[in-house]
């Protein structure tokens, strides 16, 4: 019997997998971000295999604000440093501190909010004060308080980030592992016996997950905009590291006679988060075809 | 005999969806006389809201249409209408009454206000002042204080907002109301009431009514006729006497009688029918019930059984009539 | 109700001291000397200990935070160490044109937003909606400064439609606020449309949508009348949300225009670690979002009649808290 139950299960668990693979198959924005994605990361891990990184940062006075050209695709900046080489090398930081970012507050806040929201009672309470002061300032702010507090850097920025992304994902997981307590399904496996980690490996998590993977995704986005516009205003990732809002940056006083300096870099940040935001969308809709129409 | 009110014919009707084209309603007629009630009966999913739906044109749009048949009310053929005629039609000539009170009221807008909407929408008489003695009276005829009005639909309960609905429904004292299970979502208690109210006031406004449902005592109360519905079409149709009382019968019927418990009868369990109702995406040659029956014959399978009509009763049926002698 | 905003208004201040007290800590406890920031590398010893003292740096942190706090209280906000004027008049100078921007670019997305999300969930699946419903993820994910530097490029430099640069002092004129109120609302109007459009759909499919539809109202009236009204709740969320996190100051918006704002105070304060500034700031942004959000609440209930009532019995109230 007991056999038996297991093997459903994991039947239904897959043709679940299958079913969601199957609704997000069929929205085609959604597949295009997701090759999308999967080319800009397979960019971010071969960089060095396209260009070296000597070539980000090696100025060549001789070469500055060079057109495109085959020698150099996306021209030079002031310095004469190959702006190619600083646009691919660009998407390791920057998608390396988006993703980073969201699996570190991820965590943490997965952490956080599901025992908050399993235990209840004094410690969910005063975590959750304490989350409700977080919260009530700008998520950027506090990234700039904190980058003001460690220095610039690529490193402090990263912490700034999820530091600031955790209190959102502490309240996310947190009122679903409540509103999931409260679900019959949750009541009834509880009647059945079945003991507290059973509960939320089996029925919790996969239930909770779902939404939050969609959060994940969007914040994401979200926080790849807040990275390179932090390094825009001068509190991010400094020069010469090419993250693509430092790029931004740097090249700003050339935009009235070379434009396409401001125009590659708001096109590479542009269309990483638009894959995101696309899966994103997709997931949504996949994992919850009620939302969809 | 009274003059027919509507008659509906050979209606067609698909709901078409990314994942699959749902045949809803296959070839459903009906008539019916002015004041009358006629029970349409059948599981969920047979279509009767479907039905409903397509006499007021109410489809979901982009998704659900009349595909082929025609739909009359008085004689004037509604599915060629248009749009603003059927707005003229809507609420004053036909008017609907939905399944759950709970959601079927704007939460915003105090019932008044609801009621008085109608009320604006149709009647030539637009003194605000006529409007709201209107709406007095007819909250009145449902059995709500005219207090009562400036509230909300939250601050009702689950009978008192359905009474609101039927005040609505009633409101321009329509030729047809449809009730679709207008008490399935009530208290049994409350449901008697409601019924009870519905019926007087059907009687006093003399409406004729569609009564969707798939309690066949409440139909029993109600009902002048029944139409039984199974998978789009109407297998059997007849007045209640044919129905409760009559010999022959579709094995869909005989099966939905042996689905209730009886207490009369001492029997041990409840009979229900075996299987299925057809997948509605696939469209089916001949009987629909076919699978399930276990009078079933090879020719059933091959195309619709023959209408059998003895007075008011007609049964869809190869068991009688010119089925049965083809048999023979 | 009353009762309800008094106590809202009550949680408010453990919330603005909570936030100041975190700013306060980290801010204090940065590596790096502030005093070196002001005076320079090649200040003496002396000098160096008399601006210690009269920054009260020597003092330990809390007695540092409670005097900070007692000065709050009394309505002091500080001096602030870089330009040695008050915080106060730094911040009277600077929130005109922040509430300013704020206003203007809130202003302009419910103009745009509202129509556009209606128009689309309307006609769903129309051309009109595709289109919206591309335009707006574009917007959605395009960084604010690379829009801004855009707009600037084309409009103020190519076409000279407006001027390039803001002026230092005063609020400029209406033209001065037309490409910075268009780029602080791109990406704002794009979630409004989005919203608008999600849960006027939801509106749209529900039974009482059904009703309103049954009773023969036009489409126009089943849109205006019974529709709108219930879809606005999230929109209302959306605004307010928007707005508090305006008064914060649009910090890349007021950065590409050279707008002297709260956000431009602020990013330029953390910078040079003016701690009473920064302080100064972060307390003005966050009573800010706070009380707005309490409008916004207010608001609701003033929209939704399930709420209002909720207000009013004060059992419920207690219920609602968790």
């Amino acid at each position: 019997m007991a056999a038996k139950t297991a093997s459903t299960d994991t039947v239904k668990k897959r043709s679940q997998i299958k079913a969601i693979w199957f609704r997000y198959k069929k929205n085609k924005l959604a597949v295009a971000g997701l090759i999308l994605l999967v080319v800009l990361i397979l960019v971010a891990i071969c960089a060095p295999l396209i260009v070296p990184y000597e070539k980000v940062v090696e100025q060549n006075l001789m070469e500055r604000l060079a057109p495109m050209s085959g020698a150099h695709w996306f021209g030079t900046d002031e310095y004469g440093r190959d702006m190619f080489a600083r646009i691919i090398w660009g998407a390791r930081y920057s998608l390396a501190l988006g993703v980073g970012s969201i699996i570190i507050s991820l965590i943490f806040g997965a952490l956080i909010g599901a025992v908050c929201g399993y235990v209840g009672g004094k410690l969910d309470n005063i975590v959750m004060r304490l989350m409700d002061v977080l919260l009530a300032i700008p998520q950027i702010l506090m990234a700039i308080c904190i980058v003001a507090a460690l220095g610039q850097g690529a490193f402090n920025l990263l912490i700034a980030m999820s530091a600031s992304t955790v209190p959102k994902f502490v309240r996310i997981v947190r009122s679903s592992v409540l509103s999931l307590k409260q679900e019959e399904y949750i009541e009834a496996a509880r009647a059945c016996g079945t003991g507290d980690g059973r509960i939320i490996y089996r029925h919790v998590l996969p239930n909770v997950m779902g939404p939050i993977i969609v959060q994940a995704t969007i914040t994401m986005a979200m926080t790849i905009l807040a990275i390179s516009s932090l390094s825009f205003i001068g509190l991010g990732v400094p020069t010469p590291q090419p993250e693509w809002g430092t790029i931004l940056s740097e090249n700003k006083s050339q935009m009235r006679y070379y434009p396409y300096l401001c125009t590659i870099p708001g096109i590479a940040i542009l269309v990483s988060v638009i894959a995101m935001n696309l899966i994103g969308d997709g997931l949504r809709d996949a994992l919850d075809p009620k939302l969809k129409n | 005999m009274s003059e027919k009110l509507l008659e509906i014919e050979d209606l067609h009707v698909r709901y078409r969806t990314d994942e699959a084209e749902v045949y809803a309603v296959n070839g459903l007629s009906l008539s019916m006389n002015k004041g009358e009630t006629l029970g349409l009966v059948g599981e969920t999913g047979a279509g009767k809201t479907t039905t409903a739906l397509s006499i007021l044109k109410l489809l979901p749009s982009k998704v659900g249409e009349i595909t082929k048949g025609s739909i009359k009310l008085d004689g004037k053929e509604l599915t060629k209408a248009s749009e603003p005629e059927m707005r003229r039609i809507r609420g004053a000539d036909i008017s609907m009454i939905f399944q759950d009170p709970m959601t079927s009221l704007n939460p915003v807008i105090r019932i008044g206000d609801q009621i008085a909407e109608v009320l604006e929408l149709h009647s030539k008489d637009t003194n605000r002042a006529h409007i709201d003695k209107r709406v007095d009276e007819i909250l009145k005829l449902v059995g709500i204080s005219k207090d009562r009005k400036s509230d909300f639909p939250h601050q009702f309960s689950g009978g008192m907002k359905q009474r609101v609905v039927i005040a609505i429904g009633l409101a321009c004292e329509p030729r047809l109301l449809l009730a679709d299970e207008p008490t399935t979502a009530l208290d049994v208690t409350i449901q008697a009431q409601v019924l009870e109210m519905m019926k007087e006031l059907k009687e006093k406004l003399n409406t004729a009514m569609i009564l969707i449902t798939h309690d066949l005592g409440v139909v029993a109360q109600t009902c002048d006729r029944v139409a039984i519905m199974y998978a789009g079409r109407i297998i059997e149709i007849g007045a209640i006497k044919d129905i409760f009382e009559g010999e022959n019968h579709h094995p869909y019927t005989v099966g939905l009688f042996g689905s209730i418990p009886d207490l009369t009868k001492e029997t041990n369990r409840l009979s229900p029918i075996p299987g299925m109702m057809p997948d509605p995406t696939k469209k089916i040659p001949g009987c629909a019930f076919a699978d399930r029956c276990k009078y079933c014959m090879d020719r059933c399978r091959e195309e619709e059984p023959e209408e059998y009509v003895v007075g008011t009763h007609m049964i869809r049926c190869n068991r009688f009539g010119a089925g049965k002698e083809a048999e023979a | 109700m009353l009762k309800y905003i008094v106590k809202r208004l009550l949680i408010l201040i453990p919330i603005v001291f909570g936030i100041s007290f975190i700013v306060f800590a980290i801010l204090s406890f940065t590596p790096g000397d502030p005093v070196m920031n002001i005076l320079g590398n090649g200040a003496d010893a002396q000098a160096y200990e008399a601006k210690r003292e009269e920054l009260g740096l020597n003092d330990p942190f809390l007695t540092r935070y409670f005097n900070y706090i007692k000065g709050v209280l009394t309505g002091d906000l500080g001096q602030s160490w870089n330009y040695n004027t008050p915080v106060s008049a730094e911040l009277a100078r600077t929130i005109p044109k922040t509430l300013m921007m704020a206003v203007l670019s809130v202003g302009l997305m419910l103009l745009l937003g509202l129509p556009i999300g209606i128009i689309s969930a309307v006609k769903q699946y129309s051309i009109w909606d595709n289109l919206s419903t591309a335009a707006m993820l574009i917007l959605t994910s395009m960084p604010l400064f690379w829009l801004g530097l855009m707009l600037l490029q084309k409009f103020a430099l190519d076409l000279k439609w407006f001027p390039a640069t803001f002026p230092t002092d005063g609020m400029g004129t209406w033209k001065h606020w037309v490409l910075p109120a268009v780029t602080c609302m791109a990406s704002m109007m794009a979630s409004l449309v989005r919203t608008t459009r999600s849960t006027m759909l939801e509106v749209i499919r529900s039974d009482y949508i059904r009703t309103a539809r049954a009773k023969g109202a036009t489409e126009k009236r089943v849109v205006m009348k019974h529709a709108l009204r219930n879809a606005l709740l999230p929109v209302v969320t959306l605004v307010g949300l928007n707005f508090g996190l305006l008064m914060g100051g649009a910090l890349v918006t007021e950065t590409v225009f050279g707008i002297y704002g709260v956000g431009y105070l602020l990013v330029n304060a953390v910078k040079s670690r003016d701690v009473p500034l920064v302080m100064g700031s972060i307390l003005f942004v966050a009573t800010c979002i706070g009380v707005v959000n309490l409008l916004v609440d207010v608001l609701y209930a003033y929209i939704d009649p399930r709420l209002r009532s909720q207000y009013v019995t004060p059992k419920k109230i207690k219920g609602e808290e968790e």
